[in-house]
Order: C-alpha cells, then structure tokens, then sequence
C-alpha cells in the first residue's frame, strides 16, 4: 500500500481550520440541492400530481415520519428535560463534546491534599495530571479517545459531577445545561501519600517492580505504585499497541502476578503455627526430596557453595525461628509436607491469598487486584505442596496480597479492607490468623531483619520487621521481594516490594523499601501517635 | 453535439413532441446530478479533513471512494438523463444520491477499506448499483408484466430461501443468518411482493365481495389466500425475524385496502394485527423484552437499555446542527455502521441533517406512489405499490427504532446501513420500480 505523506508545505492546521468551512459550505449545498430537487419534482418533465387512494398512502407514511422526528426532536433538541436521560448522559456518554458534561471534572488530591488531577475551566476541559509518572497508575486516566482508567474510571461519575445526592436538583442541572454554564464535579482524596510515592518512584529507577505501602490503623494505601509507568498527559497509540514484557500501563501493584518465593514462608509459618506446630528440622546439604518429586529442593547456600567449587555441609538442625530467618527452602519444604497441603490451603483461604481484593467500590466501578492464583492441594500431592511451601510452583501473587500477610503478621492477625479513597470508610475484615500466631510471625519477621536475610533493612531510629524473597521465574532472572511491617515494635505501616528480575531480594527490593520507609518517618506515618498527629 | 442535436429535431418535426424535453428541463436534471456529485465531494473533504486531525498521512486509497461517488454519479447521469429512458427520473437520481451518502458514511466509519476484501461494504456498493442498473434494464420497456406469471413460483422460491436458511444457518443476535452473516431471508420481500401483487390482482373480485358493508370475500378464496400466506409467515416465526414479518403485513394489508377499496379489510386488519401481536408478545420472551427496554431503557441502562440510549445519546451531543461529518463519536454506539447508522447521521449533521434525510427518503416513496398511481395494468400497479410501500416501511421502522419512538426490531436503513444483502435487495426493488415507471 503506497502512502502519500503530507506535502511539508499542506500544513494540517490549514487542513483543520479549512473544516467550518466546509461545514457551512455543505449545509447551504444540501439545502440548495434539496429545494432544486423539489422543484424538479413540481416542475419537471413528470410533474403530473398522484391520484387519491395514493395520496392517502403517502400521507400515511408522511405523518409517521413526522411523528418519528417529533419524537427524535424531543431527545435531540429538548432531551435536557429528561432527568433519567441526562444522569445516564453524564455517565455513559464519553463524547468529549457531551453537552450535558460541559463542567469541570472534579479534583483528585493525595492524603495530604495535594494535586494529583485537575482540568482546565475553559471550553476544552483538557485534564493535567501534574505529578505525571509518579501517581500514573492509581490515579489512571480520563481521556477522550482511550477512555478511563484507575480512580478515574473508579469514580467517574462522582467525578463527572454525577450526582450523589438523593435529591438532585434537576432544575439547577437543566439551567446550566441550556446557560452552557459549567458546573464542578466532586473532588476526591485519595489515600495515597505523594512524598511516599515519589520516594518509591525514584527508588525504582524504572526497574519493571511495583510497591505498596498500607496504613496499619485503617487499612488505607499509603503506596501504590508500579513500575514502569507512563505519563497521562501524554497518551499515545504505541503504549496501548505495544505488547512486550514491559507493559507500562499495567498496574503491577495489583494486577501483576508473581511467584512469592521465600516471602511465602511466612504463610507456611502461620499455618503450622495454626495447628501448633513448631518441630526442628535437620537440613542436610542435599536437601528435601518429596514423595513423587524429581528433583531435591535444596537451600541457597548449597548452590552459592557449589558454584565456588566448595562443599556446603548443611545447617543441621534449626527450629522454625532459625530456619525463617536463614530463609532455609529445605526446612520450610519438610514443613510445608508434614502439615500438609490441606492445612496450608485452609489458612492461604483464611489470608485472603487466593481472593481477588477490592481496594475501591467507587462510583462507577470497583477497582482492585485479581485473584492469586493459588492451585487447591490435597495432600498425596506432596511435590507440588513442597513447591508452594517455597513459594515456588504454580503459586502466583500480587504485591497487594503479600503487603495484606505482612500487615496481618504485624496487626495481631487483625486485617482492614485495604482502600484507596477517603470517601470510603475503613472496614474490617476477617482476621488473617489467631494473635499467637501472629505475634510469633512478627518476632519471627524482626529476627530475619536483626539476624538474618534482611540485615541491610534498619536505619537510624527505626526498628524493621520483614522476610525477603528470591523467586525463580522462567522468564529470566530471579525476581527480589521484600515484605514486612515497621516500626517493628509498634507497626504502623505494612509493605511490600517486588523488583521484577532485580536478583537477591536483599539486593534489590529491600533498598527500595528502605528508602520509602525513610520517606515514611520523615512524614511521621511511623510515630507511636502518628493518628492524633495527622488527623 | 447541440448542432446534431438540432438538425435531428429539425428532421423529425412529428417525434419532436413525444420524444423531447424542454432545454430548460434536461439542465435540470443534469445540474442535479452535477451538485449531488459536489455535495457528497463536500462531504468526503469534511470526512477527510477531520480524520487529519489524527493521523496526517493521506493514503493513496483513500481516494477512491470518491472515484467510486464520481463514477456511479456519471453512470447514472450517462443511462437515465439520454432519450432512451422515459421513466421517473428522480427515482434514478435518489437512487443515486442516497447510495454515495451511504458510501460516504460507510467510509466515514471505517467500513469501507479498499485492500480488505472481508470489509463486506467495500464491494457491496458498487455490486448494488450493478444489480439495480442490471435489474432495470432486465425489466424495462414492459417485460416486468411477465413477472404476474411467476406469482407462485416466487412463493415457492421465498419458503425455499427461508427453510434453507434454517437448514444451513445459524443464530445470532436472535436471527438466523448464513456464514459470514449474510441474511438472504431479505430476498423474500421482492418475492413476495410479486406474490402478493399477483395474487391480489388475480383474485381483486372475489376479495371485492361483501355482505353488509363488510367485505366477505367466498371462504376458497379466503381460506387458499391465507393458507398460502401463513407458510412463509410462520417460518419467519421460527426465524424470529420480527421486523420483516411486521413489514410484510403492514405491506399486505396497505396493499389489500388499495386493490378492494373496502375500508373493511383495513381496520379488521389492523384488529388482526392488534391481537397477533398480543398474542406473539406473550409467546415470545424476546418480544416482550424488547417491548420493557423501549418502554423503560432507563431500568437497565448498562445492559438492555444501552443501545437505544447511546442512540439517544448521540443525537443529543449533534443538537441541532450536527458536530460535522467526520467528527463525532459513532465508536460509542453499538452496531453504528449498520441498525444504528441513523444515530451517526444525527449526531454528525444534527437535527437539520435528519430533516434533510428523511425528507429524501419521502419524496423517493412520494415518486414511487406516483409511479404506481400512473401505470394502469392492474399487476404492475399493485407490485409498485407493493414495493414502495415495503421500502417505506422499512425505513420508518429503522428510524423509529433509532429514536425510540418504537421498540426496536433490528432493521437496516435503505441504502445507507452497513449490510450486504439488506442493500444489493433493496436496490434490486429500486431498479425494478424504475423499470416499473416506464411506459412500454
């Protein structure tokens, strides 16, 4: 197919301010051409007018055309005097030239108020999102040709200035509708903390990974953030055509499945904690070998030895303690067997882990994660329940799941319905697992900070408690996490961190959690009486 | 060209006056020809230019739906404004006119792409214009009386078509269409207007009949004619193709009142019609759910009421004047190119533009009923009646259920829908109907 590029000196302005022309132009031609018609008609060569019995069929056929535009004009010209007709308008009707929608879109702001969408006041209504990469994803998108997406689309019709009042004023409404005045939308506030994200935004450095942070008190988003993002001001074809591994526009932080790998064992930990139980393990160098499995599962030092060239003797016998915070596969394997793959299923149900959650039933839409995909064990399938117990397998998570387990390990089994918006108000869920379980988990996630994995995860002033993950994928490198909660002795805030194919999840995800959380105390999301102090 | 023109009128004073034309008149027609073609040229650079607001970069394919508008307009203008034709002009001119706006408005929404031959509207146009030209041309000049003799044989070929269609077809959208969703069950309103046309001129005395004011036609005539016509209604029954048997009834009864003159048959018809319908509505679940979504849309806006409501929706983000072709938003409207184009029509061009529309549309049906009016063989009078009156029906059905006015039964626009064998049928009644309106 050959194309014709534009000539340099056709510019398309010309092109596009030639289009009223036009317009006008075809008006007075298909007027012209009409009534030159109707005078052929009249005037012409068969001008000879129709008998009676013909004319009665015309007329027939003509009144019911009448009727038909009469009915037509009644929506097309005075349909602002229908109220169910404009409220459905001002939802569904995403023509950028909507009459009923000549208003300004509301605001959208963080927790602490500041800008995250506005729109412009004049005719145009042209959206900014002024915090660009930064917010892209949970805020999303109102655009004219490609649509809604995040809060956006969530809570359109608040937005739109819908009305969210029992009683609208419809008079008020039609008014402004025929004064092409504008009315304003409502602004929403959303849970999320600019400083906060930002800090994950340029703790990522655009590394494929995603972040959240959850408020412990009430279940709120500090952080939602995934990477790589784009700018909303700038969409464009190619980001919606694109299909590659990068997918800027998908939300990683709730949309993205992962394999947990050790992050995971602090679910098989609070299983078997469940049902009390708490054996020691001998981990010998080669490892765990479930019935049915080929192959060993074998701990990380075994692997970093033989690659030296050295002989690694395993670390004999360990206690569950010891074992969370060696991050020791082979414990956790034998452990994940010995409970069984029935129990483990039972408490990952219990977690929430296998559920879609929703962080956002907004006006329009609700928005939230997808389900973990989770394969149901029953217990002769003992390699695949060693592979979960790894976190390995055909387990895959979202972020959102694992900073929820995290959040429960650190709140005493207690869990808030996570939520995006402050117009939503806090809710409980069912708790994750019995407060001994999760008081023995969080002791468990501060000594694999204090003494193990997650040495690198302090800093001045504040305790953290955590688990890091290295998890295989068969799409490349190993993919970092890290999970927890902090301050370890009083937890404020739960998170968790995936650096797609970043290696060691000490190595990658773990600074990036580090920084966010310095972010964190620098807002005070961290202080013993951070409540009284922000609200 | 003049001299000859004149030196042959000078030889043949006594043709002169049956033959020939005004000079005034022929002007006329071709002007109308000339500033259809320019308008719809209008319309195409509106169409253009708009679409570089997006992409600017012209392809050299894109150029030929207006090669195809200039052609048919030249075509047109070469067959039917020479001295071999004496039928209507208007009809040809209409024809003409409101299939490039089709083209027009198919390019517009993307329908028509010249190197994709699986875009059925890329080809289907110029095939319609071939078979109305072919079929005029088959029927002119008096041979469409032949037609009164195939009244049965039409018949049987409809429920032919029809059982076919149920044999080799397959649901969606709750009709039956072959693969590829071509629907030949459209070819039946040609055939049965031939039908009925046949028919009703054979059996004009008996139906004439009545027994104190009220028509009683003799229980054979009665009993046959019914029979005959309840085969093809209850496989469009079985179609669940609710439109077309409203069409073909309305068609009947229209046709029935004309040919008897007895007010009689018209309102007991239409009491027929009443109860049918009453009873078809407690019958079939579709029926009545189409009937909840057109008295209340707003009940299910998201699901049902949809449709119908971003219907409404476009026209009244046109108003009155209309965005402009090629700039509104027919991606927001189910099915735009084809039930639905309508909604387009409105929003691009507003109110004024729908005015414009319907009243070609009116004066197309008012130039048919002329036709029919004119012709004095009883069969050929009927069968032009019998086709205006199906196109007539048609539209108003689309139309109304466009806007709302009536509940919706899935039909297209004459000329301008996206839909393959909707548009070849519909020209094929159009070019029968010009031959219809010459005189042997």
């Amino acid at each position: 197919m050959q194309e014709w590029p534009l000539e340099p000196w056709i510019q398309p302005q010309w092109l596009l301010g030639a289009y009223p022309v036009l317009k006008t132009l075809f008006g007075i031609l298909a007027i012209v051409w009409l009534v030159a018609l109707l005078r052929y008609s009249v005037q012409g060569p068969s001008r000879k007018a129709i008998g009676r019995a013909y004319r009665i069929f015309f007329l027939l056929i003509a009144v019911a055309a009448g009727g038909i535009l009469f009915y037509q004009a009644t929506w097309q010209l005075t349909g602002f005097a229908r109220p169910d007709f404009v409220e459905f308008m001002r939802v569904y009707n995403h023509r950028p030239d909507n009459p009923v929608r000549r208003m300004v879109r509301g605001r959208i702001v963080d927790s602490q108020g500041r800008l995250l969408a506005v729109s412009s006041d004049d005719a145009t209504g042209r959206r900014w999102y002024p915090q660009r990469y930064v917010m892209a994803h949970a805020v999303g998108y109102q655009h004219h040709r490609y649509g809604l997406a995040g809060i956006e689309a969530a809570d359109h019709a608040l937005l739109s200035g819908l009305v969210d009042t029992v009683n609208p004023d419809w008079g008020q409404i039609q008014q402004s509708i025929l004064q092409r005045e504008r009315l304003r939308g409502r602004d929403i506030q959303m849970t999320l903390d600019l400083d906060l994200q930002r800090a994950a935004h340029e703790a990522m450095q655009g590394r494929p990974g995603a972040v959240v942070f959850l408020d412990l008190s009430d279940g709120s988003l500090l952080v939602c953030y995934s990477s790589p993002g784009f700018d909303p001001n700038q969409l464009n074809p190619t980001l919606f055509e694109r299909n590659d591994a990068a997918a800027p526009l998908l939300n990683r932080a709730l949309r993205g499945l992962y394999p947990p790998g050790s992050s995971f064992k602090l679910l098989v930990a609070a299983a078997a904690l469940e049902i009390g139980l708490q054996p020691v393990f001998d981990t010998p160098p080669d490892g765990f070998t479930a019935t049915g499995a080929n192959q060993p599962i074998r701990d990380h030092q075994y692997y970093a030895a033989s690659r030296a060239g050295r002989r690694w003797r395993g670390y004999g016998p360990l206690s569950m303690r010891e074992a969370f915070a060696k991050s020791s596969n082979t414990y956790f394997a034998r452990l994940g067997v010995t409970m069984g793959g029935a129990q483990l299923y039972a408490v990952a149900e219990q977690s929430g882990m296998t559920r879609a959650w929703t962080i956002h039933s907004g006006s329009s839409a609700t928005m939230g994660s997808v389900a973990a995909r989770f394969p149901p064990l029953t217990d002769p399938q003992e390699a695949a329940t060693a592979q979960i117990s790894i976190g390995q397998g055909e387990l895959l998570v979202t972020p959102l799941h694992m900073a929820l387990l995290a959040g429960a390990a650190g709140n005493g089994g207690d869990v808030w319905q996570p939520r995006i918006a402050t117009h939503i108000s806090p809710q409980r869920v069912e708790p994750f697992f019995s407060q001994p379980t999760a008081e023995k988990l969080a002791e468990m996630m501060r000594q694999a900070v204090a003494g193990g994995t997650g040495r690198a995860a302090d800093f001045r002033g504040v305790e953290v408690a955590g688990k890091t993950g290295t998890a295989q994928n068969p799409h490349g490198n190993d993919h970092g996490w890290f999970i927890g909660f902090a301050p370890a002795a009083h937890p404020r805030v739960a998170f968790a961190v995936i650096v797609e194919q970043g290696g060691f999840g000490s190595e990658s995800a773990l600074p990036v959690a580090r920084t966010v959380l310095q972010a964190a105390q620098r807002a005070g999301w961290l202080d013993r009486n951070a409540d009284e102090g922000r609200r | 060209m003049m001299a000859t023109r004149k030196k042959r009128k000078a030889k043949k004073p006594p043709q002169k006056k049956r033959r020939t034309r005004s000079k005034k008149q022929k002007r006329g027609d071709g002007l109308l020809y000339f500033g259809g073609f320019i308008l719809l040229a209008v319309g195409y650079a509106m169409v253009m230019t708009a679409g570089l607001g997006h992409e600017p970069v012209l392809t050299s394919l894109d150029v030929l739906p207006l090669g195809f508008i200039a052609s048919l307009f030249a075509l047109f203008w070469l067959i039917f404004r020479g001295e071999g034709y004496r039928g209507d002009r208007i009809i040809p001119l209409l024809t003409c006119l409101l299939a490039g706006l089709g083209v027009l408005v198919q390019f517009r929404l993307g329908m028509i792409k010249w190197p994709e031959w699986t875009q059925v509207a890329t080809y289907v146009f110029p095939l319609g214009i071939a078979v109305y030209v072919i079929v005029w041309a088959a029927f002119r000049r008096g041979r469409y009386a032949m037609l009164a003799r195939f009244a049965f044989p039409c018949w049987l070929l409809a429920i032919v078509v029809l059982v076919g269609m149920l044999a080799f077809g397959q649901r969606f959208r709750g009709g039956v269409f072959l693969p590829g969703n071509l629907n030949p069950a459209e070819v039946i309103k040609p055939l049965l207007a031939i039908f009925m046309a046949g028919m009703l001129t054979q059996y004009r005395k008996p139906l004439q009949q009545t027994v104190a004011g009220l028509p009683a036609p003799p229980w054979q005539t009665w009993m046959g004619l019914g029979l005959l016509w309840s085969v093809p209604m209850a496989l469009l029954m079985v179609h669940r193709d609710l439109g077309m048997m409203i069409i073909l009834n309305i068609t009947l009864l229209l046709l029935i009142f004309m040919a008897t003159s007895r007010w009689g048959y018209l309102v007991g018809g239409l009491i027929v019609i009443a109860l049918a319908s009453y009873a078809g509505f407690q019958f079939f679940s579709h029926a009545q759910i189409r009937y909840a979504v057109w008295q209340d849309p707003f009940q299910d806006p998201m699901g049902r009421g949809w449709q119908v409501l971003q219907s409404l929706s476009a026209m009244f983000s046109g108003g009155l004047l209309g965005s402009g072709l090629g700039t509104g938003a027919p991606g927001m409207v189910p099915i735009a190119s084809s039930d639905f184009v309508y909604a387009v029509w409105a929003e691009e061009l507003g109110f004024v533009g729908s005015l414009w529309l319907v009243s070609l549309y009116l004066l197309l049906y008012y130039r048919g009923y002329r036709i029919a009016d004119q012709i004095r063989a009883p069969f050929a009078q009927t069968l032009a009646a019998a086709l205006v009156t199906l196109l007539a029906v048609q539209t108003l059905m689309n139309l109304g259920g466009v806007t709302k006015a009536i509940p919706l039964t899935g039909i297209t626009l004459p000329l301008i829908s996206h839909g393959g064998s909707s548009l070849l049928v519909t020209c094929a009644m159009l070019g029968l109907l010009t031959a219809l309106s010459e005189p042997k």
